[in-house]
């Protein structure tokens, strides 16, 4: 068995009552603040309904019961939120595996000081577009999406919860099939353990009521050393078939997951020509810049005026799409923001995730893993 | 304050001309149109990019996605980026997307199914050839770019006619909802206006975007604007007033819903919002 893994629950009887798995990042978080470990802990917090998460900075550690880790239809990145706004602060923060990947690729920058986060990971099956979750819980699950109180993603299916404590659960296979389920990045996704981050936490393989925590670094070692010390979670080690169920279930999502690059890097792909038709659609709009997390430059060369375009033409796709591919794309973390905002629906992070995939091929560098600096980087960029 | 006070007080009331946007939110033109009212002058509008008042039934955006032929005038999928994603949508579901337009290119005219060049909006629509035959009750007609009013009335008859639905994509987000309030003016109008007016408010309006400098020349010039650009170097008074993200209100999309937002920054500055400009110069 390995020494790196662990079971946790909370040792607060409300927090096991209402935390996921027995509350264990809960209570971790709530460990953290009252030790003045951390300034705060930025996490989520359900908006108007379950397609709806805000990001929140808690600092008081009883607020922490007032937030959820994970809203698989509310997909969010908090890496460029970490060194946006929370830079000179001590933080702790809730993490899918691509807002970790994302953190690393900032601390490699500099954008975030290694010594102030701490990265609590949540295992990741992946996210839905809230207007995609909301059109397949009408038309599959026959369901009012505004009477869904819960959400999950478990055992290969998309779960739903109604008002009166009913679950109505479809596989998201038969879901993919028909144009629905997870969005496609998270389809390509090969990282569902976020061993990134200083712990990974998840229900996969854990007994109920019990968190399954992966040990990934010194700092994760010494939360979970000092939550426990301190009486805020509970631990005991995972029988061998526990860690074995785990790695079964991560194994599955990987497999499905380089099954899916296959599908959309290769089988499905766009010929140039119709690649071509998608950049005619771009408008210049600079969302899928802006929403980038790793994308950062305080001045950037896309608004110099040697690369404004006319007004009464369309926008040069090479010298906006062209120039961002060629410096973005071998950072690409494949969280599917720029995607996601993309007015004229085109599919963006398909090319910039392929591009990072092939150079991830020819030379080993896989964004946001590792203390490798990223390809091109200069120094002298922190200038800027 | 004090001076644009005194200035308000040393003219008559019709010598006021008050310029507002579509960039203003319903709460803030019913303010302004209620100062208006008290302060007697009925110089009052907005600039409406050639879009009659109208409250002709329009089409939805889910009509956008679902329908058979569009008829786009103007560069929609640039200008109006929410409807264009619909068009998007509905070039996907297969449907025929016809561009008109008076450039050579433009990204709504490269992703259409027939591009159609023309130097004049308004002889096209008087006269758009076999287009029209194409028009049907599946159909949307999508405009954003119209040289005169009368051009809107031509295509309400052409929608009456073919049966097809029609949707003005508006420059502004709150020109729908500025068309309830005030009227929507053009640039002739706005001329006449200014041509014996001695003061002129402006909320949130440029009017160099459609006047030349020697039409608003040798008027006493109040700016309510958050931005800096050749029209604040001609006005006599500036009030930076609160950016948007500092208030709350409300405004109109083009299909008729009324979306509201809320402040989402607090500041502890001593901005005036415009209603609170307006409520302190009443």
């Amino acid at each position: 068995m390995s020494e790196n893994y662990v079971l946790a629950k909370s040792s607060e009887a409300a927090i096991t009552e209402n935390g996921a798995c027995g509350g264990a990042v809960s209570s971790i978080f709530q460990y953290l603040l009252a030790n003045d470990i951390v300034d705060g802990v930025l996490t989520l917090s359900k908006g108007e309904d379950v397609y709806d998460g805000i990001p929140r900075f808690v600092t008081d550690p009883a607020e922490i019961l007032e937030t959820c880790g994970s809203l698989h239809c509310a997909p969010t990145m908090v890496a460029d939120l970490v060194s946006k706004y929370l830079s000179d602060k001590r933080v702790a923060v809730a993490t899918k595996p691509c807002d970790a990947k994302g953190i690393n690729e900032l601390v490699k920058r500099h954008r975030i000081d290694p010594e102030k986060i701490i990265t609590v990971g949540l295992n990741c099956g992946g996210t839905v577009i809230p207007e995609t979750a909301q059109q397949m819980i009408e038309k599959f699950y026959d369901v009012d999406p505004s009477k869904v109180v819960k959400e999950e993603i478990d055992k290969g299916q998309f779960i739903i919860e109604l008002e009166d404590g009913s679950e109505k659960g479809i596989k998201i296979d038969d879901l993919e099939e028909q144009g629905y389920g997870r969005r496609t990045n998270c389809q390509r996704c090969n990282l569902k353990v976020p061993r990134n981050a200083d712990i990974a936490c998840g229900k996969w393989g854990s007994e109920p009521g019990w968190t399954f925590i992966e040990i990934n670094s010194e700092k994760g070692q010494e939360i979970v050393d000092g939550a426990k010390s301190e009486g805020f979670i509970e631990t005991k080690g995972p029988s061998e078939k526990a860690i074995e169920i785990r790695s079964k279930v991560e194994g599955i999502m990987i497999k499905m997951g380089k099954r899916f690059q296959n599908t959309q890097f290769e089988d499905n792909y766009l010929s140039a020509e119709e690649w071509k038709e998608q950049w005619n659609k771009c408008i210049k709009c600079f969302a899928c810049r802006d929403v980038c997390p790793i994308c950062w430059c305080n001045e950037c060369e896309l608004e110099k005026e040697y690369f404004k375009d006319s007004e009464d033409s369309a926008p040069d796709p090479l010298g906006f799409q062209g120039v961002r591919l060629s410096h973005m794309s071998f950072s690409c973390i494949n969280c599917g923001q720029c995607e996601d905002v993309c007015p004229m629906e085109i599919p963006v992070s398909k090319i910039y995730h392929k591009l990072q995939c092939v150079y991830n091929d020819l030379t080993g560098y896989e964004a946001g893993l590792g203390d490798e600096k990223p390809p091109l980087y200069s120094p002298q960029k922190e200038n800027f | 304050m004090k001076r644009i006070k005194e200035k308000l007080g040393s003219i008559n009331p019709d010598e006021l001309c008050i310029l507002c946007s579509g960039k203003n939110t319903i709460e803030e033109l019913e303010a302004i149109k209620q100062f208006a009212e008290g302060y007697g002058t009925d110089k009052i509008g907005f600039y409406g990019y050639n879009f009659p008042n109208d409250d002709v039934e329009v089409a939805s955006y889910d009509d956008v996605s679902n329908a058979k032929t569009i008829l786009a005038i103007g560069d929609i999928l640039r200008d109006n980026p929410l409807i264009g994603r619909r068009v998007i949508i509905f070039k996907e579901n297969g449907g025929t997307l016809i561009s008109v337009d008076t450039v050579e290119k433009s990204n709504t005219l490269l992703n259409a199914t027939e591009s159609v060049k023309v130097d004049s909006i308004s002889d096209f629509i008087s006269d758009m050839g076999d287009i029209k035959g194409k028009l049907d009750g599946d159909a949307v007609i999508l405009i954003n770019k119209m040289e005169n009013k009368d051009d809107f009335n031509s295509l309400k008859e052409l929608a009456v006619e073919t049966g097809a639905k029609l949707l003005p994509a508006y420059k502004q987000a709150n020109i729908k909802g500025a068309m309830g309030i005030l009227s929507s003016l053009d640039a002739e109008e706005i001329k006449e206006f200014l041509s014996d007016s001695q003061a002129l408010i402006t909320v949130n309006a440029d009017p160099l975007d459609f006047l030349s400098k020697g039409d608003v020349k040798g008027k006493f010039i109040v700016n309510i604007s958050n931005f800096d650009n050749d029209f604040t170097k001609l006005s006599d008074v500036v009030l930076p007033g609160k950016p948007w993200t500092e208030k709350c209100g409300s405004f109109i999309n083009a299909e008729g819903l009324k979306q509201e937002f809320i402040s989402s920054v607090f500041s502890d500055d001593e901005n005036l919002s415009e209603i609170e400009i307006f409520e302190k110069l009443a």
